[in-house]
């Protein structure tokens, strides 16, 4: 298990304060803007002062266990080689063809951060940290601005990466295509941990009756389901809110 | 370690300021290059309030001593500014663009940081040291030989200048970056950070002035020495103390 007993903030401000286990896998961090996730994820790196336990299996994890992905991270006037190369050198990346193969990076090396489209900008971002080969991962919305085609390959590679990949998201189907554990904060504190199976709540169905659609929410979902059906309403989907709710 | 710090420096820092820099340069080989001018104005004959007892000729070369090593410093500050911006350049676009973050996060010890930018604004130093050096040493030997006793002293007040501005840069950086903001004054604007680097080298030029007067050329270098071997030990110091004073959350967090 990997324990998580951060306490993190600002000037001198406590903006996260969580006491958590992870199991093995992937895991995914949710919760409204402004709830601390990117500050617990820096603080679990190591990449701002805090006051932090990390422990694997209760050995303390080291800096060089983690690999962690930020927003940013490249200068826009530098070529996307250049910028690879300084932090592979610095960082000790181990696969670098691997993460260049899987983001399909060898047209872009030549271009300069600055010209390229913000999904592009993230690819290389991804290729620093995905070239390190690390026991945990903390990836902060490594999906954001990614194109069909390479969010399935980050989020098909998650399980792959490491023993541990923490990621966080604003996309529900994201935390269903890959993570076994949830971790929710709401207001810098712990709202939830455990499997996204785990959540019970409220829960969205989708009929039709001829031309006419519906969208009901409810916490009793199969006396929903049979009242529709006893009204006329064919059911087309039904699935849990939990997680958005999570999300707001 | 040092040799990536080395590249992305010199890289960042002219892609950012690239016309800064030019400009900076520039400075610097016009001060250098006139003292070509200025050096042969200084004639026996034109020098007033020769103390008693001294000769004219002694009064001459110890002039022309004088203005050697205020030019000298003069310079030097154009060299000192150049490489100051070269490494503070590159670590406020670091700052803005996350690259402290990523390093941090990813298990790079700010100690490694800090050696790492120590090393690349020396180099910048050293380089633009040399060469500023070169134009002034070639000036004096072919104009002024009877001055090139000075250039000892010049050479060594030369290189306080530059080396604290690199050391004070990298130390103003990595703990106070929100000193790169412009502040605005009664009639200038300018950027504290840089306007702090230069500090040590412009108070080298101005401690020079009292001895214009009295052609009191060993005070100029006993000056000069004793202050440039103050600041080089202040920069040894802060040196030191960088990796250990800087400030990790605000590299951080002064990207957004």
């Amino acid at each position: 298990m990997l324990a998580l007993d951060v306490s993190a903030g600002y000037r001198g401000r406590t903006v996260v304060e969580v006491s958590a286990s992870v199991p093995p896998g992937v895991t995914a961090l949710v919760g409204p803007n402004g709830s601390g996730k990117t500050t617990l994820l820096r603080a679990v790196a190591g990449a701002i002062p805090a006051r932090r336990r990390v422990e694997v299996d209760g050995r303390p994890l080291g800096p060089r266990d983690v690999a962690y992905l930020p927003h940013g991270g490249l200068d826009p006037n530098a070529r996307v080689g250049d910028e690879l190369e300084f932090y592979w050198e610095v960082l000790g990346a181990e696969r670098r063809d691997y993460a260049v193969d899987l983001l399909d990076l060898k047209e872009l090396m030549g271009r300069k951060v600055g010209e390229l489209s913000r999904g592009q900008a993230r690819r290389a971002e991804l290729a620093v940290v995905l070239a390190l080969r690390r026991r945990v991962y903390l990836l902060d919305e490594p999906l954001e601005g990614l194109d069909v085609q390479y969010r399935g390959a980050v989020l098909g590679e998650l399980r792959r990466l490491g023993e541990y990949v923490i990621f966080t998201t604003h996309d529900p189907s994201a935390v269903e295509a890959a993570a076994g554990w949830l971790l929710a904060l709401r207001g810098g504190r712990l709202a939830y941990s455990g499997p996204p199976s785990g959540l019970k709540g409220r829960v969205a169905i989708r009929a039709r009756k001829g031309g006419e659609v519906v969208t009901v929410e409810t916490d009793r979902p199969e006396e929903k389901v049979e009242e529709l059906r006893s009204l006329g309403y064919s059911v087309e989907e039904v699935r849990s809110t939990a997680v958005e709710e999570l999300m707001r | 370690m040092m040799r990536p710090f080395l590249r992305r420096v010199w890289r960042s820092g002219r892609s950012y300021y690239g016309a800064n820099l030019a400009v900076n340069g520039a400075l610097a080989v016009i001060i250098a290059l006139s003292a070509a001018f200025l050096i042969p104005l200084i004639r026996p004959e034109n020098i007033r309030g020769i103390p008693p007892g001294m000769s004219p000729q002694l009064a001459y070369e110890r002039a022309v001593a004088v203005v050697v090593l205020t030019l000298s410093l003069a310079s030097s500050i154009g060299a000192s500014a150049t490489a100051a911006m070269v490494a503070g350049g590159s670590i406020q676009a670091d700052i803005r663009n996350g690259v402290y973050e990523m390093l941090l996060g990813n298990g790079v010890e700010l100690a490694q940081i800090a050696r790492g930018l120590l090393a690349a604004s020396l180099s910048a130093a050293a380089a633009l040291y040399l060469a500023a050096l070169a134009a002034i040493g070639a000036v004096v030997a072919l104009e002024a030989p009877a001055a090139m006793p000075v250039m000892p002293a010049a050479a060594l007040a030369m290189l306080a200048s530059v080396v604290s501005g690199a050391v004070l840069i990298v130390f103003i950086g990595l703990t106070k970056p929100e000193l790169f903001k412009m502040a605005t004054g009664v009639g200038a604007t300018k950027n504290v950070a840089y306007t702090i680097s230069l500090a040590p080298g412009v108070a080298l030029l101005f401690s020079m002035l009292p001895f214009f007067g009295g052609l009191d050329l060993g005070g100029a270098v006993a000056v000069a020495v004793a202050l440039s071997s103050a600041a080089l030990a202040l920069s040894a110091v802060l040196a030191v103390a960088t990796p250990r004073v800087a400030n990790r959350e605000k590299l951080v967090s002064q990207a957004e």
